[in-house]
């Protein structure tokens, strides 16, 4: 009877049975850290925003080799586009000269009719030019880590925008590297205006798929092809900046395409945008 | 013994190595953290070193700190895929790669399904199931090809022992 228990209990404490115990508890820990949503904790935000800088610094090293491939096949990619660019812009030059003539008397006339209206020259804001340092716009949490010296001056909730539009808003950062969320990220809130009638919605990041936007009131009147800009509510972006345009409706549910693609993007613009200081 | 570490040293650097390439390939259809998965499942671990356990777990938050995924997410997924192929050793699943592969197989999907409702039920958004079920597939048709590359390292060492 004895023999048999201390049998059983070296069994159990067997190295093989102790490192199965572990993994056990290493999981349970993992599944309760997932389960009990423990990124939302103040504690977790500190910890991710001092470890980003650490953990994208060993990525930086040890990913040298995909990085070197990677930029030979982009180099390729990049050389192809600048031959068929050249070909297109030789195709184009005639044209060209005609239309920037067109141009600029058409911005001739706007300023006179700006002048006669006496419209107000559009909000301008401070900007910072940051690199992108890692892309994960294609996952469903969609964000982008970008180059931070501690010189600047960022802040969380820092709108980021291209050249186009937005794009998201820094949601953690260091004297390293910040992460900006960006707008197909399911976690993206961003409160917006529709068409020029400016109906009020709020638009929801969808993963790959492009954002939609809910709780429209006057969702009837909203039509494919739609201006969509920020509605400046909530005071973390500036309003009348371009999102994208309506791209399809499907009763209550209005669908969005972005007009900035984060993918074809190298550097990208941080908005010196604070709601209090600038409005009251 | 020491082959043995060495052997490990080397899985631990490709896994290391893999995680760390998610700040440079950006695609639809590779994930990762799933090929992560998939190297620990097909890799014969040695039972007795309790190390792997931690340098999963700690793989595990590096890859979600990197990739801004929950805390626990990738951890929770090494270590289930470990333990899976632990429990699949005690019953000598190893000896028949078909059955192995197809306990692989319900893994991912069973994986995908608990991915598609936890994002429809938490965040009440249904991701596109055709971009988001391609990682999953590619990972499943790289299983072959990638036990035979690693069975073949592993066997390599095992002869010079």
């Amino acid at each position: 009877m004895r023999l048999s228990r201390n049998l059983r209990v070296q069994k159990i404490l067997s190295p093989s049975s102790r490192v199965f115990i572990l993994a056990i508890i290493l999981f349970v820990i993992s599944l309760i850290l997932f389960v009990g949503r423990f990124e939302l904790t103040q504690s977790a935000k500190n910890l991710r925003s001092y470890t980003t800088s650490i953990s994208y610094s060993i990525s930086y090293i040890v990913s040298t080799p995909s990085k070197l491939i990677n930029s030979g096949i982009q180099s390729i990619v990049d050389l192809k586009e600048i031959y068929n660019q050249l070909d297109e812009y030789n195709r184009n030059q005639l044209t060209n000269s005609a239309s920037f003539q067109e141009v600029v008397s058409m911005k001739l006339k706007i300023a006179q009719y700006e002048d006669l209206l006496n419209l107000t020259a559009d909000q301008e804001y401070d900007f910072i030019t940051s690199r992108i340092v890692a892309n994960f716009s294609n996952k469903f949490i969609g964000t982008i880590l970008i180059k931070s010296d501690e010189t600047e001056k960022l802040f969380i909730d820092m709108p980021a925008a291209g050249p186009n539009g937005i794009l998201g808003r820094v949601t953690s950062l260091d004297n390293k590297v910040a992460r900006v969320l960006l707008l197909n990220n399911i976690n993206s809130r961003l409160p917006v205006s529709i068409s020029e009638d400016a109906h009020q919605g709020i638009m929801i990041g969808q993963g790959q798929n492009n954002p939609i936007i809910e709780y429209v009131r006057e969702y009837k009147n909203i039509k494919v092809g739609d201006l969509v800009t920020t509605s400046g509510k909530g005071g973390i972006f500036p309003p009348y900046l371009v999102v994208g345009k309506v791209a399809k409706t499907e009763g209550e549910k209005i669908e969005v395409e972005l007009i900035e693609d984060v993918s074809q993007l190298n550097h990208i613009i941080l908005l010196n945008y604070k709601f209090n200081q600038n409005n009251e | 013994m020491n082959d043995l570490k060495i052997n490990n040293l080397i899985f631990y650097f490709i896994l290391i190595f893999i995680i760390s390439s998610n700040i440079v390939f950006n695609s639809i259809y590779f994930d990762l953290t799933l090929i992560s998965c998939l190297i620990i499942y097909v890799l014969r671990w040695n039972e007795t070193n309790w190390i792997i356990c931690i340098v999963l777990f700690l793989l595990g938050i590096y890859n979600d700190i990197l990739v801004s995924t929950p805390f626990g997410y990738a951890s929770s997924l090494f270590l289930c895929f470990y333990l899976i192929d632990r429990v699949g050793n005690f019953l000598s699943i190893p000896l028949n790669t078909n059955i192995k592969f197809l306990i692989f197989l319900l893994l991912m999907l069973s994986l995908f399904s608990i991915n598609y409702f936890t994002i429809y039920l938490i965040y009440h958004t249904s991701i596109s199931l055709f971009i988001n079920i391609i990682p999953y597939m590619v990972v499943i048709l790289l299983y072959y090809p990638l036990d035979y590359t690693i069975s073949s390292i592993q066997n390599k060492y095992v002869r010079i022992k």
